[in-house]
């Protein structure tokens, strides 16, 4: 499903040049839940941004369902956003000046689906995550948890194949925390394919295989059971 | 993403900030209700001056004296009443031709002393200024011929001397004279008048030369057979007087249409500046729409990161600014067009001539704020559009 090869991202700042990620290989087969962990600084998030085609590498490969990226157009890419990628992040990204229910109709919007199927479809997905009393709720007047759940909820509306979460209980409590990895669990079970950055291993511990990065490259790699 | 969603969108957004979007249009407003204002009030003020000329006869044409400190005019050259029958005679451009005499006199009735204009002139005048009547009748050719004191005077005077209908067969004395009323002209509603009709007393010229011991006569008023054989009628007469009183370069003529011109010419002048004037103001208000969008998209940087990680293309955003823009533009464009119309009603009030607003000017006013929406829109939907989106996403 992903298919990383000698992947290398170089961030050019000026004069200095700093590489985020060095030649890195990785392989994720469809329906695994994978952690990936690794101080700041480590390539992590520059790693989760390829594998979202939020950004492209240097130099190296990045195949999607046996296709490379490198070859796709920036319309081709957002339709791969749109409908194979869900994204979770650290810090929600909901659109503050709407309701929980307009914020998990965006991807429809861009999907093309008419708005009355996008309201019931939303509304069910509210209700998936326990919000079905929230809809109408701005993030701001949402706990953490609820606005995390909220997201979810809109990452999974295209019905993704490939959930992306990037530290998505970093500005959780452990009991939230807990509530979302549930969720993650249970979309698992479901058959999703979930990739998840964290520095935390109890959060790791949720997953079935964890890869460890350092100074951008991959340095280790096994079973959540050994951790 | 469907244009009606965009627009919802767009209008979110101008709403929840109403004060910048509202200060953010004026630039628009302005133009736009300058542009309505400017060209109702010129429609509106050629139609009143086309009506008052065809009031006044699109044919009619006046010859008049050319005065020459060098060369002045000379008893030789007077007009006389022979010139007018030969005239009428001779050329077929003309259809009807009077003389006229102007003078001013203190009249009396009753004991009432007031300043008039008396108008001599003959029976045919009243066809060439097509003259109306409230009551009585003008005099004739007979009244002329026999120099009757009779005399035909405007409303207005009627009014101050008598009571309208009760001023047929009175008395007025001009010069110790008097003169029996046949008939009063029915009140002038001019724009030129400015509502005040003047004291006016029209009598035969035969009865005015008898009286007065003067036999000058001020000009010469025609009517051409139609509208475009003015021109002909005009140099016909001119020729004819300069023959018969063999000169040259004495009489000078006017008519209708020149005047026409000439308004047209100042009310066209008047118009660009005020058009130019108002198209500056909206290039100020395109501007001021560039710098609100530049301002509104780098506020939104984020936004447009979450969008693109959920799948927006680059088309999707820039359609989403460069309609914010646009409904920015259309807003005051429409806020613009009914200020234009306020604007143009009450001037029209007190002007007194009824505002024209025509469906042209109001598609050019649309034609405008959307051109406007999108040159100034484009730039900014533009950089929105093509903002990576990793950095975006972490614009704080």
């Amino acid at each position: 499903m992903i298919l990383v090869e000698n992947m290398t991202k170089i961030y050019r700042n000026g004069e200095n040049e700093v590489a985020a990620l060095k030649d890195v290989n990785l392989h994720i087969r469809a329906g695994e839940f994978v952690a990936i962990m690794g101080p700041s600084g480590s390539g992590k998030s520059t790693l989760m941004n390829i594998l979202g085609c939020l950004d492209k590498p240097t130099s190296g490969e990045y195949y999607l369902d046996g296709k490379p990226i490198s070859q796709l157009d920036s319309r081709q890419l957002a339709y791969i956003r749109n409908k194979k990628i869900g994204f979770v992040f650290q810090n929600f990204n909901l659109l503050p000046r709407m309701s929980s229910l307009r914020n998990v109709e965006i991807p429809m919007i861009y999907a093309g689906i008419p708005p009355r199927e996008r309201r019931i479809k939303a509304m069910e997905a509210l209700k998936s995550v326990g919000l079905e009393d929230r809809w109408h709720h701005k993030p701001n007047e949402l706990s953490g948890g609820q606005r995390q759940r909220v997201a979810i909820a809109r990452a999974l509306i295209n019905s993704p194949k490939i959930i992306l979460a990037d530290e998505p209980t970093g500005n959780l409590d452990s009991k939230s925390g807990a509530e979302i990895m549930g969720i993650f669990t249970e979309l698992h079970r479901n058959g999703a394919t979930i990739v998840l950055v964290t520095h935390e291993d109890e959060i790791a511990r949720y997953a079935q295989r964890i890869v460890f990065f350092r100074d951008g490259r991959k340095v280790d790699e096994k079973s959540s059971e050994l951790l | 993403m469907n244009f009606f969603e965009s627009v919802i969108i767009a209008w979110e957004s101008v709403i929840a900030n109403k004060l910048r979007s509202l200060l953010t249009m004026l630039g628009i407003i302005i133009g736009v209700s300058s542009v309505i204002t400017v060209s109702a009030l010129g429609q509106s003020g050629r139609a009143a001056i086309n009506k008052e000329m065809d009031a006044f006869g699109a044919n009619r044409f006046s010859i008049y004296y050319r005065y020459d400190s060098d060369d002045p005019i000379t008893d030789a050259d007077g007009f006389t009443l022979q010139d007018v029958v030969t005239i009428k005679e001779i050329s077929p451009a003309v259809e009807n031709m009077a003389p006229i005499s102007w003078d001013s006199a203190n009249i009396r009735s009753k004991g009432k002393e007031i300043g008039v204009e008396i108008v001599a002139t003959t029976a045919d005048y009243t066809e060439i200024a097509n003259l109306k009547l409230d009551a009585g009748r003008f005099f004739s050719n007979e009244d002329d011929d026999a120099k009757r004191y009779v005399a035909v005077i405007s409303e207005s005077l009627a009014k101050e001397l008598f009571s309208s209908s009760a001023a047929i067969g009175k008395k007025i004395m001009v010069s110790n004279r008097p003169f029996k009323v046949i008939g009063v002209l029915a009140r002038e509603e001019s724009i030129f008048s400015m509502g005040m009709d003047s004291k006016l007393m029209y009598i035969p010229i035969s009865t005015y030369f008898s009286f007065s011991g003067s036999n000058w006569i001020n000009n010469i008023e025609g009517k051409a057979v139609s509208q475009t054989e003015v021109d002909k009628a005009i140099e016909h007469s001119l020729n004819i007087l300069h023959r018969r009183h063999r000169n040259e370069n004495k009489y000078n003529a006017w008519n209708s249409q020149k005047e026409i011109d000439s308004v047209n010419q100042v009310t066209g002048i008047v118009t660009l500046v005020i058009s130019a004037i108002a198209g500056i103001s909206l290039l100020v208000g395109g501007i001021g729409i560039m710098n609100i969008m530049l301002v509104s998209v780098t506020e939104r940087t984020r936004e447009i990161g979450i969008r693109k990680a959920l799948g927006a293309r680059e088309t999707d955003i820039m359609i989403q600014f460069l309609i914010e823009a646009l409904v920015l533009s259309f807003s005051g464009g429409i806020l613009g067009m009914f200020l234009g119309f306020g604007l143009s009603q009450i001037i029209a009030m007190f002007i007194k001539i009824p505002a024209v607003i025509s469906w042209q000017m109001i598609a050019l006013a649309f034609a405008f704020s959307a051109v406007v929406g999108v040159c100034f829109g484009l730039y900014p939907a533009r950089k929105a559009a093509y903002q990576d989106p990793i950095e975006a996403l972490r614009y704080e």
